[in-house]
């Protein structure tokens, strides 16, 4: 089973993040990476205890699911609707 | 309180105290830069998001990474003397870092291919720009291990008597954020070797992958009172033990 | 007998004492006290300094390096300075300059192996009329030539292998 992020209330990623990068966007809720912040540091990713912050070796940057904007892709796209944004 | 002014003849709110290429970004109004980073304070380094700022009877061409916002001012951002002398700076830098792809890339979109500046690169940061992003990232992070060396020509990236410092941590932040990506960074399976030392990894207790480094570990549990067994696991492992421990749930 | 100036962690703690902790805007003044009397900035002087002044250990460094006044290689108990300023140098300041190079087997910008001269250039002390010049020990001999630094260099070498 795939889980995807929580958009925990009390998020570890946030509080782990030294550069304040990781904020809750408050219009979706969702927990976003302020990529003009993120010193790519390395902190959040194995701190999430659902293992869903990712860093991003290439771009050296923290990556994660922001619910694409308020209107995640995944759900759209899941062929039996057995995904809702609720 | 409120100030307000125009950029490119667009009329603009900031707060005081703001600089102008964030308020500039924030309204989608693009100048190139190489130094800033919206995690430390801007020092105006690489002179490459210079603008001209008409006040009054007054008009100059300033950096507007640390330029504080004013009242009243018209800024303008791609002007014929903002491009010349962004040109100018960007001939320089690339002297300093002839390979770099962001800088040249910068330059040529300015029209600048080739520089006829000595180089002035210096190993073992061939590309350094000495923007000091790396400095202000670490000293930001709470570890001061990097520091400016010298001055004028010589002036250099490094560390106190170029020496191994212990205050580093091996978070290689300084790399993420530095814009020529010219910081070594060696990582093996177990290890990672930054300014001339090497760094044990945590090994995740399920899998063995590298989680980040010890001192990198023991100094984010102190700094944010973490529990000891915080980085003991990867990502992916953290990822399959809680699916299993919702599966459990739900079924 | 070592050159070598012991350190002495009494004497730097005891410099230190002399600033207020924690003011960081007497480092450059620190610096200063810290060289009169150790002729050089040694690495456990500056990790010593930053902790009083509450800066950091690279800060202070890199705030020392920027002046080409500070040293971090043990010195010379003398430090001889040649003028190499306009003046002096048409009056002949660069073979004041060899003379003292072969005389004490260092390059400008050098200490002698037994840590006894230092050899050092300037670029101008401004006192032109005296030129050319030689500054021994902060004292400014004027109208120097090669043979008059050369006996002097010897009679000092005399004098401190005693
Ligand atoms: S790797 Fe070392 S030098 Fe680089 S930011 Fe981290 S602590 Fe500072
Ligand atoms: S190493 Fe990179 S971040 Fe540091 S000063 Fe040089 S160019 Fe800037
Ligand atoms: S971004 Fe403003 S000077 Fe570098």
């Amino acid at each position: 089973m795939q889980i995807t992020c929580l958009q925990c209330v009390e998020a570890a990623c946030a509080k782990v993040c030294p550069a304040g990068a990781l904020v809750r966007n408050e219009e979706t809720g969702a927990i976003e990476v302020l990529a003009n912040r993120c010193v790519g540091c390395g902190l959040c990713e194995a701190a999430c205890p659902f293992g869903h912050m990712h860093f991003d070796t290439q771009l050296r940057l923290a990556v994660k699911c922001d619910l694409c904007g308020g209107t995640p892709t995944c759900a759209a796209f899941c062929p039996h609707d057995a995904l809702e944004i609720r | 309180m409120t100030v307000q002014f125009t950029i490119d003849g667009l009329e603009v709110k900031a707060k005081e105290g703001e600089h102008l290429l964030d308020v500039a970004r924030r309204h989608g109004i693009d100048i190139p830069s190489l130094c800033h980073h919206e995690a430390v304070e801007p020092i105006g380094a690489c002179r490459v998001c210079l603008v001209e700022v008409r006040s009054g009877q007054k008009t100059t061409i300033t950096t507007s990474c640390n330029f504080l916002v004013e009242d009243g001012i018209e800024v303008h951002t791609d002007t014929a003397e903002v491009r010349k002398h962004r040109a100018m700076n960007l001939e320089l830098l690339l002297a300093r870092a002839p390979k770099s792809d962001v800088v040249r890339k910068l330059a040529s979109a300015s029209g600048v291919t080739r520089t006829r500046f000595e180089p002035l690169a210096y190993e073992p940061l061939p590309n350094c720009i000495l923007c000091e992003l790396c400095v202000r990232t670490c000293d930001m992070l709470g570890h001061h291990a990097l520091t400016t060396v010298g001055r004028g020509d010589k002036k250099r990236i490094g560390l106190p008597f170029n020496k191994p410092s212990d205050n580093c941590v091996g978070c290689a932040s300084c790399l993420s954020v530095c814009p020529t990506q010219c910081i070594s960074v060696k990582d093996t399976p177990t290890q990672r070797a930054i300014w001339g030392q090497k760094h044990d990894f945590i090994l995740c207790k399920v899998c063995g992958a590298p989680v980040i480094t010890k001192k990198h570990r023991d100094f984010a549990i102190s700094e944010k009172g973490l529990p000891e067994d915080y980085y003991d696991t990867c990502e992916k492992c953290k990822q399959s033990a809680a699916s299993k421990r919702f599966a459990s749930v739900v079924w | 007998m070592s050159r070598t100036p012991k350190l002495d962690k009494k004497l730097i703690s005891s410099i230190l004492q002399q600033h207020k902790a924690g003011d960081a805007s007497a480092l450059v003044n620190v610096l200063h006290d810290l060289q009169a009397h150790l002729r050089y900035l040694p690495q456990e002087a500056l990790e010593m300094a930053a902790d009083h002044l509450g800066v950091s250990y690279a800060q202070m460094y890199g705030v020392a390096t920027f002046y080409e006044g500070f040293h971090f290689k043990p010195r010379g108990e003398h430090v001889v300075t040649i003028c190499m300023g306009t003046a002096c140098h048409v009056r002949g300041a660069p073979r004041l300059l060899e003379q003292a190079e072969r005389d004490l087997n260092v390059e400008s910008g050098g200490t002698t192996k037994d840590l006894m001269f230092s050899l050092e250039q300037v670029n101008c002390v401004g006192a032109c009329a005296l030129g050319p010049l030689a500054i021994v020990d902060g004292t400014y001999k004027g109208s120097m030539t090669p043979a008059k630094l050369s006996n002097l260099l010897k009679k000092m070498h005399k004098k401190g292998k005693k």
